[in-house]
């Protein structure tokens, strides 16, 4: 008898301790899926500094939706003046300092639209979600968020989330290591307000007619296309999903096709394209948080590259197969 | 504006012209407004034929040959490779302040966001040259590129960001094909703005480099 009194608040002890987690995982994922939202649907501007290999840099950033429409523009505020646009389907860079432009043409939606986060049970099989606690950013209360991966097939992410509109005021990239790779904190934000924003801030629409331009062939969405591709991924990480599937010309008239796969929050690419000497590349490569892996199969170049670990690029890369007909 | 110069116009575009009379059309084009809506029309025009990019070259040619023969390349750290250490000991602590290893983003930006270089150009799209020389990028589908006389072909960048790689052809190669992907980064986690607040703010090292 005394025994099962001194078990009984045990197991209810216990029972508590894991509710608790799992609900604080739930409520860690809930503020990244309101986050992702956020990040889209709502107006703001502010500044932030970017950290990253010992440089830091101050930019503001000015997100407009209307109609459902985004735009987005980023403007250095030290260093050489650069201001780049994205809305719907396009990409315009200046550069002011020697009078150029470029112009990015998506295929009608924005690239960013098809990556969804998975429903939690689905990706609580790859990340863990933590509430580490909260923090003061750009004079607002914010939750910290940990995303950490369960393999090392991902990288993982620090997240300072405002605590009334969830747009993070800080986001930190993290190495399998647990070390920021890549840091970026807004030092001051307004969110919520009506904004106009048609102009631009370095130039004017006058002096951007004197520019030279530099426009991209838009992609094709394959997804859509009777042209469905030839290749095919065998084994490849859990958890990452084809995301888009695009292609374009690239040099010599030739093909290039590009796979995005995506786990919800770590992405990757693979591109095909038919095999030149001069351009070989098979072996990996790295630069920062950034690998990549090429290799050639059946006369093609096959480059994997993402913000992912050097074994994940690898594996994709290998993975890709030539579909016999 | 005569057809003759038209002519001249669209010969060079097809790179029927000596370097002597190139520089001459440059000249006149970069000097008259209507030629050079009829260069940027001929322009287009080959390039919705050849299914290739397109390409406008206006301003200065000769101000950007001269910003280009002051170029150095740019030397650049080597990310340090950490030691691993457990994930919990670093989580639990804020990273401000912690050591950041190499990014990403550096060179991404050079090569201005979303473009896939279709242009087999000898000059090769790397992280030294892009962002201090668009006008070489920009003025050259191949045409144009042999009629202006530009130094720069025979500038030699020692080595490449990316690990393991020597050839900047690759590097333009991957570094287009990094630019192209950051257009699907998952929002929010900071990869996403990235490689374009890398482009906008990028800066003081490389303006050291020029003199």
């Amino acid at each position: 008898m005394f025994q099962r009194l001194l078990i009984l608040p045990i197991l209810i002890c216990l029972h508590t301790v894991s509710y608790a987690t799992e609900s604080s995982d739930k409520e860690a994922y809930s503020w990244m899926e309101k986050m992702h939202r956020a990040v889209q649907q709502l107006n703001y501007e502010g500044t932030f500094v970017h950290l990253h290999n010992q440089h830091m840099e101050s930019l503001k950033i000015v997100h407009t939706v209307d109609n459902g429409i985004q735009r987005e523009r980023l403007v250095s505020l030290n260093g050489a003046r650069r201001e780049v646009v994205r809305t719907k389907g396009e990409v315009i860079c200046i550069q002011p300092d020697i009078k150029s432009v470029l112009v990015g043409k998506r295929y009608g939606h924005e690239g960013i639209a098809n990556i969804l986060p998975y429903n939690p049970d689905e990706i609580s099989a790859f990340y863990d979600f933590k509430i580490v606690g909260q923090e003061r950013i750009a004079d607002k209360n914010a939750k910290i968020i940990l995303v950490v991966p369960k393999d090392e097939n991902r990288y993982g992410h620090r997240v300072s989330l405002d605590m009334e509109s969830a747009l993070p005021l800080r986001s930190d990239l993290l190495d399998n290591s647990g070390k920021p790779i890549s840091q970026i904190m807004f030092t001051n934000i307004k969110i919520g307000h009506m904004i106009v924003d048609n102009s631009l801030e370095l130039v004017t629409q006058e002096e951007l007619k004197e520019y030279q331009w530099k426009h991209q062939n838009p992609a094709q969405d394959m997804a859509n296309s009777t042209n469905e591709s030839k290749w095919v991924f065998g084994s490849v990480p859990d958890g990452f999903r084809l995301s888009v599937h695009e292609s374009r010309e690239g040099a010599n008239s030739s093909l290039v096709e590009h796979f995005v796969f995506s786990d919800g929050f770590a992405t990757l690419s693979v591109y095909i394209e038919k095999a030149l000497e001069e351009k070989k590349f098979e072996g990996e490569s790295q630069m920062g948080a950034i690998h990549a892996y090429g290799t050639q199969s059946d006369g093609f170049q096959i480059t994997a590259v993402g913000e992912v670990p050097a074994q994940t690029v690898k594996k994709f890369a290998l993975s890709a197969k030539l579909q016999q007909e | 504006m005569t057809d003759k110069l038209n002519e001249q116009v669209s010969a060079l575009l097809d790179s029927e012209l000596s370097d002597k009379e190139a520089s001459s059309v440059l000249a006149q084009i970069s000097q008259d407004q209507e030629l050079r809506q009829n260069w940027e029309r001929y322009h287009i025009i080959g390039d919705v034929m050849r299914g290739e990019m397109i390409n406008i070259k206006s301003g200065d040619i000769s101000e950007r040959v001269k910003k280009q023969i002051e170029l150095e390349p740019a030397i650049i750290a080597i990310p340090q490779k950490s030691k691993a250490k457990s994930w919990k000991s670093n989580w639990v602590k804020p990273a401000a302040g912690a050591a950041l290893a190499a990014s990403v983003a550096t060179v991404v930006v050079l090569n201005a966001p979303g473009f896939i270089d279709t242009g087999d150009s000898a000059q090769p799209l790397t992280a030294e040259n892009i962002n201090t020389l668009p006008p070489k990028q920009f003025v050259s589908v191949a045409t144009v590129n042999k009629a202006v006389p530009t130094p720069v072909s025979s500038q030699t960048i020692p080595g490449t960001r990316w690990k393991n790689l020597k050839e900047p052809s690759l590097e333009s190669r991957l570094n287009s094909y990094l630019v192209n992907h950051s257009e699907y980064v998952a929002p929010g986690t900071g990869m996403r703005v990235m490689p374009y607040a890398t482009f906008v703010g990028y800066d003081s090292n490389k303006k050291k480099s020029l003199k």
